[in-house]
């Protein structure tokens, strides 16, 4: 709760149109997140029902030639993810605290925390799992710690370079979408 | 009077008072800790704001909740 007060206060006031738009987004990715989540799992279970009750199991060559489980939940998370951002852009805007909402130019610095925060994120969570899958595969002892932090190290650069391209043209998108409205605004009154 | 003439008397009352208090949208914005994009919206009839938005605008622009808001 402190850190939460401390952040608030750190970013400012949110604006209530565009946090509204934000919660519209938010439930948007939701629905499509509850939608493709359950439509995995129904196929995860009838992929398992059916080889059961036809007696062919999954952990032989019929498994490899089979749509993996990763792919649906992969396009449930980038529908999402893309879905929730437009609606946003489309309001013009890419964040509620006033602060943000009202820049004129890209804010590098937002970009690089935004990317950073990405990397970090993509990299601790590539390096954890493939050690938690290594531990419970071969074991504590062959865990290859070098080559999980090496590869964690890669994925982080790849997820700055990408999260920092990727939200630059959001909040690009989001500036030129918000001045669309405000001259479409003007010419109401 | 059809709702419509209702909105529109009730948004041209926001626009004259904040003109009358000599305040530009993004000055009204900066005051009740709005984006000019929202006092726009309010203005246009494209978006309600909540009580909380509405006093504070009253309390800048030195009018009433029935003077703005209320039809």
């Amino acid at each position: 709760m402190y850190l939460i007060n401390k952040w608030n206060e750190i970013m400012g006031p949110k604006d209530e149109y565009l946090e509204a738009q934000e919660c519209k987004a938010t439930k948007q990715a939701a629905y499509i997140l509850l939608t493709g989540s359950i439509i995995t799992l129904y196929y995860v279970i009838m992929l398992n029902q059916v080889a059961s009750t036809t007696e062919n199991p999954i952990t032989t060559p019929l498994g490899a030639s089979l749509i993996p489980v990763e792919y649906p939940l992969i396009a449930t998370i980038l529908i999402a993810g893309v879905a929730s951002l437009s609606t946003q852009i489309k309001a013009g805007s890419f964040s509620s605290y006033k602060r943000f909402a009202e820049v004129d130019r890209i804010p590098w610095n937002f970009v690089t925390a935004v990317a950073l925060l990405c990397g970090i994120i993509l990299a601790v969570l590539t390096s954890g799992m493939r050690i938690v899958a290594e531990i419970q595969i071969v074991g504590f002892d062959q865990v290859a710690w070098l080559g999980d932090f090496a590869i964690g190290i890669v994925f982080f650069v790849i997820a700055f370079g990408l999260g920092f391209a990727f939200t630059a043209c959001a909040i690009h998108s989001a500036i030129i979408r918000r001045r669309q409205s405000e001259i479409e605004l003007d010419n109401l009154l | 009077m059809s709702t419509s003439d209702h909105d529109a008397s009730r948004n041209e009352r926001l626009r004259y008072a904040r003109i009358n208090a000599g305040l530009s949208q993004q000055q009204l914005a900066d005051a009740v800790d709005a984006t000019r994009q929202t006092i726009g919206l309010i203005e246009a009839g494209r978006y309600n704001p909540s009580l909380k938005l509405c006093t504070a605008i009253c309390k800048t622009l030195g009018k009433t909740l029935n003077d703005l808001f209320w039809e």
